[in-house]
């Protein structure tokens, strides 16, 4: 049996990136996530390296702190030098900041005897060592970007579809924008103790582009990743243990550990994946069907 | 509806307008009035500031100098009945929405975000659809229409947001000849019904045939008036000057020959 916190924290997550996630896509930031990741690593080092704490809401704190100001970085790159174009600002932003982190990770490892493992986990994900605390963490993160999403719906769709325009209408609020880019850093950080810096925009990209696929409305789109982020999150925990069992069978070794980030992840590429093929088939037996109807005309 | 604090205020009144973006002056001391109750269109030649003109009038880009007034008031004050219809190419059309969602976000403009959205809401876009003749497309996808579908969307939003001024920057770059009837229909059929239409547009052509003013733009003002006085051809020839090409030259003396 998997740990329960991992199952709900998993869920919680995967929920929290569905949602998050749709709008990531649909601004066309999908790799904005990828870079405010690696932004909040250097402030999760540095806060280890100062409190000493293992506690996942104090870290978290110090990441926030540095994924705001990876995002800072990026705006003010982007007005000061009209030369710089977006990819260029998100590679300089995602490689600058992450190279500050680890830089002082060695001399943080040496202050903070032991924390080398706890660094680590960050790094790449360490889901099977989610405690209810972290859980905590996630699902207060969820419910606020909850009653955030909720109660400015229209906003949000508006400013996804339409910023220019929203900006000449007298029901655009000056706040929503930044307010959406702060829960998106809130949220990459919640998700870091399960998925890590380098896998967790994965799921903020994989997750609505499967429901991007399957539905033609924002609405149902975002429901459909968030309720896809939580079954997927929920069973990759399940997923891990029958692939280890399953490679006991065939191995006969008992210590086997599989990752469940890394699983959670690619069973969310897969849906991505098979969702696009079920496209491309479904688009080519339509054009075959009207074919035949054109070839029947004549 | 209308702001009656100044009810005998133009619609537009520009004065001594300059915009500068970057090292560049786009618009150089503009003054021009758009009485109510017209269909104006705003003539110039590529990289005249035509689009600057609108951006500016709708507070995206802030004069270095001079004032703009909307019905008497400055834009923040007015802007709830101001309708702006933005270049078709400038948006995401792969965005996840229908028809009718996007002359619904029309709609949301005059809703406070704690306001559920109601009936009232849902008949209005779906009248304005009606008008521009998508009804039958309300919940096709936005990315399978065509060009001129996609025009007509964004005009029907406009139509939800019921303005008393509607500002279109190019709304008839590619778009099909049926399209383009319908939309200039639907503005002259507004302007018959007391709203005011403001148009960037390029063929000169349709303006002294079915526009009742004109704003004449190089980065300077040309001329401004009734479409009888200012479209002469010696203000088309400060407008478009050397850079005139060949139709668009034949076509404005062909346009003042059909005046004369």
């Amino acid at each position: 049996m998997p740990d329960f916190a991992v199952v709900v924290g998993c869920a919680l997550t995967g929920i929290l990136y569905g949602l998050l996630g749709s709008f990531s896509l649909a601004r066309n930031q999908a790799l904005l996530g990828d870079v405010l990741s690696h932004a909040a690593w250097p402030g999760l080092v540095l806060m280890l390296g100062l409190t000493g704490s293992r506690n996942f809401a104090i870290l978290g704190i110090g990441a926030c702190l540095a994924g705001l100001a990876g995002m800072a970085v990026l705006d003010l790159l982007g007005r000061g030098s009209k030369r710089m174009k977006p990819d260029a600002r998100l590679a300089l932003v995602l490689s600058g900041f992450f190279a500050v982190g680890m830089l002082m990770a060695r001399p943080v490892q040496t202050i903070r005897p032991g924390s080398q493992g706890h660094l680590q986990a960050f790094l790449f994900g360490q889901t099977a060592a989610l405690v209810w605390p972290d859980v905590a963490v996630i699902a207060t993160v969820l419910a606020l970007s909850l009653i955030f999403v909720v109660s400015r719906w229209r906003d949000l769709t508006v400013l996804c579809f339409d910023p220019v325009w929203r900006q000449t209408t007298p029901a655009a609020s000056m706040a929503t924008s930044p307010l959406l880019d702060t829960i998106l850093v809130l949220g990459i950080v919640a998700g870091l103790p399960v998925a890590g810096v380098a896998l967790v925009s994965a799921l903020l990209v994989c997750l609505p582009v499967t429901a991007r696929v399957l539905t033609k409305r924002f609405l149902p789109g975002t429901v459909l990743a968030m309720l896809l982020g939580g079954f997927l999150g929920a069973s990759a925990p399940w997923m891990v243990m029958a692939l280890e069992s399953l490679a006991q069978n065939y191995h006969g070794d008992s210590t086997l550990r599989l990752p469940t980030g890394p699983v959670f992840v690619l069973a969310g590429a897969m849906c991505a994946g098979g969702a696009l093929v079920l496209r491309q088939l479904v688009r080519s037996f339509r054009l075959k069907a009207s074919g035949a109807i054109s070839h029947a005309a004549d | 509806m209308l702001p009656e604090r100044y009810p005998n205020a133009p619609a537009l009144d520009v004065e001594d307008v300059t915009v500068v973006l970057g090292d560049r002056t786009v618009l150089w001391d503009i003054d021009a009035v758009v009485p109510r109750r017209t269909l104006c269109a705003v003539v110039g030649p590529n990289g005249a500031g035509k689009t600057t003109f609108i951006r500016a009038v709708i507070g995206l880009l802030q004069p270095i100098s001079g004032r703009i007034r909307i019905m008497g008031e400055p834009f923040v004050k007015a802007c709830r009945h101001v309708a702006y219809v933005p270049q078709r190419a400038g948006l995401d059309w792969d965005f996840p929405a229908t028809v009718l969602d996007v002359a619904t976000m029309g709609t949301y403009t005059s809703l406070p975000w704690w306001r559920p959205m109601g009936n009232e809401q849902r008949n209005r876009a779906k009248a304005a659809l009606e008008t521009v003749g998508l009804i039958d497309l309300a919940s096709r996808s936005i990315g399978e229409l065509s060009g001129g579908q996609q025009q007509r969307v964004l005009l029907a939003r406009a139509l939800a947001q019921e303005p008393e001024l509607f500002l279109l920057d190019e709304p008839f770059q590619g778009v099909d000849a049926a399209s383009e009837a319908s939309i200039l229909a639907t503005l002259t059929s507004l302007r018959d019904a007391g709203r005011t239409v403001i148009v960037v547009h390029h063929d000169l052509h349709t303006v002294a045939e079915r526009f009742d003013r004109a704003i004449l733009l190089n980065v300077r003002k040309i001329a401004d008036g009734p479409v009888s006085e200012c479209m002469n051809e010696t203000n088309l020839r400060r407008t478009f000057g050397a850079r005139v090409g060949f139709d668009e030259r034949t076509t404005a003396t062909r346009s003042m020959a059909n005046d004369a």
